[in-house]
Parts: C-alpha cells; sequence; structure tokens
C-alpha cells in the first residue's frame, strides 16, 4: 500500500487551480470570501455560526494550521484567489474520515469539489490508511451531493434533522466509501 | 461536563465514574471479555485497571463529552453508558455495554431513557443517536425499545477485535421523545 502513488499536498487540479493548507497568511482573503459568501452558505454550513468576526476565522485558522500534516484546512486557489474550502478530518481510531467543502458561487459546476475530494481520498486511504471515508450533505443540497454520488459512494441513509443552518435543522444524506471500493 | 447522580429506583444508579472507580470497572471488563470482544476494539486494549483509569481521567477531562458512567445494581457495578456530544448541531449519541449477568432487566433501556431525559431537558439536545453493529440483536433492541427509528447502516464503520462491522444508525427527534413519554 505504501508503494501506491500519493496526492501529497498542495495538488494541481487542473485549470489553474491549487488544493492546498490554509496558512495564517490566508485571513483576510478567508474573510473576505466568508463575508461575500455567508448568506449562501450559512444555510448549510455550521461552521458560519462560528465564525462572526475575524478573529474567529483567526482562531480556526491556528487550529488547521497548528498539525503541519493535517487536512482540515485544504482550500482551492487560483492564484492568489481562495475559490474554497475542502476537508478531511479523521477520527481518533484512525479508521473513518469525513470530508466537508464549499465553494464560492462564481466557481460552481466546474468539478473543482469533486477534483479536490479525489485528491484528499488518496491521501485518506493511501497515506493515512484509512478504511471509510464519510460525505453528509443536506438532503436537499442538490449540488453538494452531486459531488459523492459522482465519486461513487454509496447512499447509507439520512440522519435526521442533524444539520444545523440558518435556516433550522435539516436532514442530512449520508454517503459512504471504503478504501476497496476507491481501488478495487 | 458536570458529573451526574441519578437514582432510578430498585437498587439501580447511574453516576459518573471517578478515578477510585477504576478497579471496579476493569473487573467487570475483565468479567465479561468473550462478551465484549466481538463488538469493542478497546476490549484487548484494556490490560490493567491503569488502562481504565487512563479511560476515566480523559473522559472527566472533556469539556463537552460525557463519556465514562457506570450503572450499579444493588450496590454493584453493572455496565457503562455514556454520551458524546455535538453543541453546536444540539445532537449527542449514547454508547452503553452491560455485564452479562445484568442483561435481560431492562437496565440499559432504563438508564438510556434517563439519559434522554437529560440530554433533551438539561443539555438542550435535539437529536439523540445511537449506534449498534448490525449483528447486535440485543444492542438493536435497546434502540427500538426506546422509539427510536432506524436512520441507515454505516458499512464497516466500526473496526473491532473481529474485524469491521457495519453500524446501524438511530435517530429520535426532541418532539418525538416528548411524545413517547
Amino acid at each position: 500500500m505504501a508503494s501506491l502513488p500519493v496526492s501529497p499536498l498542495p495538488a494541481d487540479l487542473g485549470d489553474g487551480v491549487v488544493l492546498r493548507r490554509y496558512e495564517m497568511t490566508d485571513l483576510d482573503a478567508l474573510w473576505s470570501a466568508i463575508e461575500a459568501e455567508r448568506a449562501r452558505l450559512a444555510v448549510w454550513m455550521p461552521f458560519l455560526r462560528d465564525a462572526k468576526t475575524i478573529e474567529d476565522e483567526r482562531a480556526w485558522l491556528g487550529s488547521v494550521t497548528a498539525d503541519p500534516r493535517g487536512l482540515a484546512g485544504g482550500s482551492l486557489w487560483r492564484a492568489d484567489d481562495l475559490l474554497g474550502g475542502v476537508g478531511l478530518v479523521p477520527d481518533a481510531f484512525g479508521v473513518v474520515a469525513e470530508i466537508g467543502y464549499w465553494v464560492r458561487s462564481t466557481e460552481e459546476g466546474r468539478g473543482l469539489v469533486t477534483r479536490a475530494c479525489r485528491a484528499l481520498i488518496d491521501i485518506a486511504f493511501d497515506e493515512l490508511g484509512l478504511h471509510r471515508v464519510v460525505i453528509r450533505a443536506g438532503v436537499e443540497n442538490v449540488r453538494s451531493r452531486a459531488v459523492p454520488e459522482r465519486l461513487g459512494f454509496t447512499y447509507e441513509g439520512v440522519a435526521r434533522e442533524e444539520g444545523r443552518g440558518s435556516g433550522g435543522f435539516y436532514d442530512l444524506a449520508v454517503y459512504g466509501l471504503l478504501d476497496r471500493e476507491w481501488r478495487p | 461536563m458536570n458529573p451526574i447522580y441519578w437514582d432510578l429506583g430498585d437498587g439501580v444508579e447511574v453516576r459518573t465514574f471517578t478515578p477510585d472507580d477504576a478497579e471496579e470497572s476493569f473487573a467487570l471488563v475483565d468479567a465479561n471479555r468473550d462478551r465484549l470482544h466481538p463488538w469493542m476494539i478497546w476490549e484487548p486494549q484494556t490490560r490493567t485497571a491503569d488502562d481504565t483509569r487512563a479511560f476515566i481521567l480523559r473522559s472527566l477531562a472533556s469539556e463537552t463529552d460525557l463519556e465514562g458512567n457506570g450503572i450499579w445494581v444493588d450496590g454493584r457495578l453493572a455496565g457503562t453508558m455514556g454520551l458524546r456530544i455535538d453543541p453546536g448541531d444540539a445532537n449527542a449519541e449514547i454508547g452503553y455495554w452491560i455485564g452479562g449477568e445484568f442483561e435481560g432487566r431492562g437496565i440499559v433501556t432504563r438508564a438510556c431513557r434517563r439519559f434522554f431525559d437529560f440530554a433533551f431537558d438539561e443539555l438542550g439536545m435535539h437529536r439523540m443517536e445511537l449506534c449498534a453493529a448490525s449483528e447486535n440483536v440485543r444492542s438493536r433492541a435497546v434502540a427500538e425499545r426506546l422509539g427510536m427509528r432506524q436512520e441507515g447502516v454505516l458499512r464497516d464503520a466500526e473496526r473491532t477485535p473481529e474485524g469491521f462491522k457495519d453500524l446501524v444508525i438511530f435517530g429520535i427527534l426532541e418532539d418525538e421523545w416528548r411524545a413517547s413519554r
């Protein structure tokens, strides 16, 4: 397994887009993107509740950059433009990781999130040796659900009202992918 | 998270473990290894009372979770229960196991009811979740008795000493719980 090629970060996603880890110097770019997309993203994204000021984001960036090998703070860039966030968070047992993502409205529909997920899934299975990757998406969030569906995840159920956004609680569709399914 | 102490009646008590409970808790694990082995990855990793003490200390140090609690029946430790709490989404997961000689008396179900009251009334949770290995019929029966709804099957989501196992996910919402009691 260790001999398989992996996709280290930064990963070139094509079309001039790179997936790399956030750095503390990205704070202003991140805050601008959040401010611009807040209303649209807050419907689904719980993290926006905790991102009330730029200081909240500074603290979050500090937490995801603390571990230089961590993948929670993955981000999409075209030159100096922040296009979105795609992060992978492993559990404490080294078995399961969850991927979460958002993308600027202007970048929707290009497959950037799907490509970034592919790079992170490669790392999860080949480098971290994880067994299972989970994506949860709002049942009514069609674009978000299309990502795991395109990547061959299996739809496993609905965690009722497990999500919480600006419009209240919402149902989350749960998708799972196993290592043996990714590289049969 | 602050420790709990509940008297459920009929000699059943639930309270948060302290380090002084490590010996008794380890003894219960040691007496139930065959029962735990198919399901619990921590069973073979729990070799001495010090391992149990470390779990209790980790649990006491958590600001959000309430994982290390014991169920006592007539003064004897019978099982362990805990909550993992996601305050932001107002969602909590319950977990449990009980010693073989205490099984089949509805003790876990009763204790779960008290935990659900606590989670909804005192912690302000919106949803409670329970995951049981799909082969673990007795554990699934607890969720069903509690009126939880089966929501899906998470494939290979649990690593156990006997390999990866599917987890059935059950959920119940605050209004469903209030309507059922």
